[in-house]
């Protein structure tokens, strides 16, 4: 059974069945096409469609009404290929391509139209997802994105297209665009046709894009159900790439905080991760659940964003027990986390600190040499890594030997003696679930400090009992340096001071190997007085060729003698500590920023 | 060079020609046109006639009247005009002379 159309030609009515008819149809707009810019082109196509109408009916004469595919192409041989129609220009002879003779060849030769049929703005789209054989859909939820995403190149390509790509408003060139069979001329007529397009293009965009409006709201009904497609791949696209990046932050925070806590704690045998978090929580298994609770807590909403992202975007159903069990899973899992996190936050409830002070013997020269004791030496099993000069040591030297953690967290630092000697001032912190237990576990905390003749020997270590648990455990030195008096910071003390504060604002590296004498405004290099008002400051303090040779390297090679229990007394420091400073500048805030800025 | 365009420039101006002759023997309605071209194999497909026509109708040298037809609608006939007869009669000497031209000088004759 076929359909048969009714076609009007020349006056006669035919009934045509739907292949004869969409064949005939591409044939005459074809030869039409022959003819662009032949001046009485709507004549020779009456002419033509007359001998066309007088053919069938010969051919029809006593036979069935319909037109047949055979008969089209039967006229078809009889009128020439529309190549042959070019003016003046008779067919070469049968030995010419004979192979393009007859009906329309087989050939499949697609070409981009603009689709008008399913068309948003232009149909440029839709004509391409025709031409490659795509859902417009996607295509367009493809270039939401990519120009969201600021690959805002693609609509100047959208418009040239636009101008470039013609619409595909009849039937044939519609066929053509789905890829129906068509024969070569069409390539001559895409160069012919193409002039005239691009000088035409632009003022029959302008019309299109003015007539937008009115489309839209004729198809509304039909374009609002696509949008919200639309919208809903795109939400789809937007929750699997937040739930994609989300996941990969959490597991490079898995991996990357197991790693970083293994790496602290790598030299121990006893202190494993389990073991770690035994060091904070009540329990080891507390700990575990602890972890469980917190890494499901992130995980299943998670996993809910990918379920539900892949569920706009491609329409898969998840079945309902899976989103039920996860809903349960992610609720059961507060109770281990809120309980680890109950039992942590009641012991860290308080703070508390305990206030002690060393005896000191006052240096003879008036110059107290700093130093740190020897966390290797002490230890002996572990050292902490101090190698690389960083300050980052919360976690490294962590380590658990005899029922005591050990960790080198201790820092020194220098301020004004209210009296004319040398003080060492200790406090230790703790936190607790009240403010007896946060002051007994303050007292606890052992701490090492030495004195060699001049020289102040510091440990950054500080230990407690496994008992005690992690409760913030924290001690601060404060050297208190009397006016007129001075230190010299030997390279090991590089381990133990932190952030002192000077006249200067030098940093902590560049105050190593220097003597710094106490004023009244703060320490000061004497060797290195303040910049007078008016000079420019150059930012950075370069050292001294006296200086240099106590720079970092050598400072390092020093360090690395575990041995060593005194530091060569430096030759050079001695003079600076009766030299007077110089005039004392108050300096604005903006010099000090400037110089701030200027350090490396 | 291909022979191809050669002979389709060959045929092009000569059928042009032709097309007049033929209507200079009375008044034809495309398809009778068709009959005799194709008689003397001038054209393959009918096609490549409908835009001459129009074009040599254009220039004034055709005309043509709707006739009613008994078996169809109404068909266009075709004839000379003045103008047509005149451009026939300038084209019939041009040919002589050029008929002669040929036969002097193509080499099958030349050999005789």
């Amino acid at each position: 059974m076929k359909k048969t159309l009714t076609a009007n030609i020349n006056g006669t009515v035919f009934h045509i069945e739907e292949d004869a008819y969409d064949t005939l149809q591409r044939y005459l707009a074809n030869i039409r096409a022959q003819f662009a810019g032949t001046e009485g082109r709507d004549e020779i196509m009456s002419d033509i469609e007359a001998r066309i109408a007088e053919l069938f009916n010969e051919r029809l004469d006593g036979r069935s009404q319909v037109v047949t595919l055979a008969d089209v192409e039967h006229v078809a041989t009889i009128m020439g290929q529309p190549e042959d129609f070019a003016d003046g220009e008779p067919a070469a002879g049968p030995d010419s391509a004979p192979e393009e003779r007859g009906a329309p060849a087989k050939r499949t030769y697609k070409r981009f139209f603009r689709d008008p049929e399913d068309k948003w703005v232009g149909g440029v789209l839709g004509g391409l997802g025709a031409y490659i054989g795509m859902d417009p859909l996607w295509l367009r939820v493809a270039m939401i994105i990519l120009v969201l995403a600021s690959v805002g190149v693609l609509i100047p390509i959208y418009i040239l297209l636009w101008i470039l790509v013609p619409m595909a408003d009849n039937a044939p060139d519609r066929l053509q665009m789905r890829g129906e069979p068509v024969t070569v001329e069409n390539i001559k007529r895409v160069v012919e046709e193409g002039a005239e397009r691009v000088k035409d293009g632009s003022t029959r965009m302008a019309n299109e894009a003015r007539d937008i409006g009115k489309d839209w709201k004729r198809d509304a009904a039909q374009r609002k159900s696509q949008a919200a497609e639309i919208i809903s791949k795109l939400f789809g696209v937007a929750i699997i790439v937040v739930a994609f990046s989300m996941s990969l932050g959490l597991i490079t925070g898995l991996i990357g905080g197991t790693w970083g806590l293994w790496h602290a704690t790598w030299s121990s045998e006893d202190v494993g991760l389990l073991e770690l978090g035994g060091l904070f929580f009540n329990s080891q298994q507390q700990a575990l659940w602890f972890a469980i609770g917190v890494i499901a807590l992130m995980a299943i909403p998670l996993i809910g964003l990918f379920l539900a992202g892949f569920r706009l975007l491609l329409d898969t159903r998840t079945p309902k027990w899976l989103g039920w069990s996860l809903t349960l899973l992610w609720l059961a899992a507060w109770v281990p986390t809120m309980w680890g996190a109950a039992a942590l936050g009641k012991d860290f409830h308080r703070e508390n600190s305990v206030r002690t002070e060393e005896t000191l013997v006052q240096p003879q020269a008036g110059i107290l040499y700093l130093d740190a004791l020897n966390v290797a030496e002490e230890t002996e099993e572990w050292s902490v890594r101090f190698d690389d000069g960083g300050m980052d040591v919360d976690m490294n030297g962590l380590h658990v030997e005899n029922g005591n953690i050990f960790g080198a967290w201790a820092r020194l630092d220098v301020e004004r003696s209210a009296d004319s000697l040398f003080h060492l001032v200790v406090i230790r912190e703790a936190h607790g679930a009240t403010a007896k237990a946060a002051m007994a576990r303050a007292e606890e905390i052992q701490y090492r400090v030495e004195q060699q003749g001049d020289v102040l020997l510091v440990s950054p270590v500080v230990s407690f009992s496994v008992q005690d648990k992690f409760r913030a455990q924290d001690v601060h030195f404060t050297l208190h340096v009397p006016v007129g008096k001075s230190i010299f910071l030997r390279p090991g003390s590089r381990n133990v001071i932190y952030d002192i504060d000077n006249v200067t604002n030098t940093l902590d590296d560049d105050m190593i190997g220097r003597t710094w004498t106490m004023t009244n405004e703060g320490l000061e290099d004497p060797s290195k007085p303040r910049p007078m008002k008016n000079e420019v400051i150059k930012g950075e303090v370069t050292p001294s060729v006296t200086d240099s040779t106590l720079s970092k390297k050598v400072a390092a090679s020093v360090w690395r003698r575990p041995a060593r229990k005194t530091a060569p007394r430096p030759n050079h420091a001695t003079a600076a500590v009766t030299s007077t400073p110089v005039a004392r500048v108050e300096l604005p805030n903006v010099f000090k920023l400037l110089g701030l800025l200027g350090r490396p | 060079m291909k022979v191809e365009n050669t002979k389709a420039q060959m045929r092009k101006g000569v059928l042009e020609y032709c097309i007049l002759s033929v209507l200079a023997q009375g008044e034809l309605y495309p398809s009778d046109i068709i009959v005799k071209l194709k008689e003397a194999k001038l054209i393959v497909v009918e096609g490549t006639l409908y835009p001459l026509l129009t074009r040599l109708k254009d220039a004034g040298l055709l005309t043509y009247r709707w006739e009613e037809s008994r078996s169809g609608p109404p068909r266009k006939y075709y004839k000379l005009t003045t103008v047509g007869d005149k451009f026939l009669t300038e084209l019939d000497q041009t040919w002589d002379e050029l008929s002669q031209a040929v036969k002097k000088t193509t080499r099958k004759n030349a050999q005789r």
